[in-house]
């Protein structure tokens, strides 16, 4: 389910995060699906336990999933409009533009590739 | 520049390596991998002549080094089993080594030693493991060798003194356009540091390239489509690995990504991530043909 890039500078459990975020939002997990054990993801992935707990804790507090005691961790019915989920998109995508303006990207080419992205996605 | 053509070497009715050939272009590092066992130090010792190789030659420049002293004078071998002269100390072993090596420059012996901050005076069987492997480089390079041969150098060595070796063989290579061979496991050093690589799985030298052409050569594809997929919908790609956990597909697809990313792209998924892989995932994809349930032993 995970797959950790190990090229990449993002942290670990940031990655961990950012994939299930990710994963719900497109709808492969589902309002109230169970999440696999913590122990199966670190086994999955190669992480230390403890790194993968992280990633589980902050989706808490974030509220995006819940936990039974005893049973696991499972996704918030609201997680999929979860305005968190959104506004840590809305970040990438600022932060992508942002460093494409001094490679001279203008406000059209931006424009000309939202319309053209939206495009193809119908 | 070194080359090795076609050198086997047997022990006994066991053979240790098979038909192995590479070069070493003048001023290029390269990377020499794989497990315990698999023949690096048989194949560095090869090359030294230290063992006399059973089949092929090992040119310099196109000159071979069996029994030449003159051609041996230009090689270096840094063994992974340091050896010192009883009781010596650096100086002694400067003096012994010039007297096998017409080049031992006493100027880059002396700054080296400056630089890794050894004492020279004392005895070399009273510095860590670490600190011989630094005195050991140390009088390498003061060799000034044509091909320099290290085995597992880095094996024991701080962070810092890491980071410096890695600095001083880069720069080494550089100045005189020496040719240096590196033994190693971490592959995440190597990848930094040697322009070429070689894999020695199963007696032979499986993989031969340059690290950008191998970093190039291979991706892992994360994929997820509305419908569940399976590896006989992805016709026409290469795929090294594959595997499914319901609709998200990771696959290690061979040949150039950015094609690959198009024709997947093209597939019309709900999200395509692509991973350049680390010399490490490939090498481990490439060795990979067991797989334990450690789940079982605890």
């Amino acid at each position: 389910m995970i797959t950790i890039d190990y090229k990449s500078r993002l942290p670990v459990y940031e990655q961990i995060k950012n994939q299930i975020m990710t994963l719900i939002q497109l709808g492969i997990l589902k309002a109230d699906e169970q999440l696999p054990s913590i122990r199966s993801l670190s086994a999955e992935t190669g992480v230390n336990v403890n790194t993968v707990k992280r990633a589980v804790q902050d989706l808490e507090e974030m509220g995006i999933i819940y936990s039974v005691p005893g049973k696991g961790s499972f996704v918030s019915e609201d997680a999929f409009a979860n305005t968190r989920i959104k506004e840590k998109a809305i970040e990438e995508i600022r932060h992508a533009i942002t460093s494409a303006i001094p490679k001279g990207i203008t406000k059209e080419d931006i424009s000309e590739l939202v319309e053209k992205i939206f495009t193809e996605v119908k | 520049m070194i080359e090795i053509i076609n050198v086997t070497k047997k022990f006994g009715d066991f053979t240790a390596i098979q038909d192995m050939s590479f070069k070493v272009e003048n001023g290029s590092i390269y990377g020499l991998v794989g497990y315990n066992g698999a023949g690096k130090t048989t194949l560095l010792k090869t090359i030294a002549d230290v063992y006399r190789a059973d089949g092929g030659t090992i040119t310099i420049d196109g000159k071979k080094i069996a029994d030449s002293a003159k051609e041996k004078e230009k090689i270096f071998y840094v063994p992974d089993d340091i050896y010192f002269v009883a009781n010596s100390t650096m100086d002694k072993m400067a003096k012994f080594y010039a007297g096998f090596y017409p080049k031992f420059n006493y100027e880059t012996y002396n700054k080296l030693v400056e630089v890794f901050g050894l004492n020279p005076k004392k005895r070399l069987n009273g510095f860590s493991k670490g600190m011989q492997r630094q005195a050991e480089m140390v009088l390498a390079m003061s060799t000034r060798p044509e091909v320099l041969l290290l085995d597992e150098s880095f094996d024991g060595l701080d962070p810092a003194k890491r980071a410096l070796m890695r600095e001083l063989i880069i720069e080494y290579a550089n100045e005189t356009g020496a040719s240096v061979i590196i033994s190693s496991h971490n592959l995440h050093e190597l990848e930094n540091m040697c322009d070429h690589v070689g894999l020695i799985n199963g007696k032979k030298l499986v993989i031969n390239t340059s690290v950008d052409d191998m970093s190039a050569s291979v991706c892992k594809f994360r994929i997820i489509f509305n419908d569940k997929k399976d590896k006989e919908d992805f016709k026409g790609f290469d795929i090294k690995d594959f595997k499914r956990d319901g609709k998200i597909i990771t696959m290690v697809i061979a040949g150039d990504y950015e094609e690959t990313e198009q024709k997947l792209s093209d597939m019309a998924p709900l999200l395509l991530e692509k991973y350049p892989l680390t010399l490490e995932e490939i090498f481990l994809n490439e060795m990979e043909d067991k797989s334990y349930d450690i789940t079982k032993i605890f």
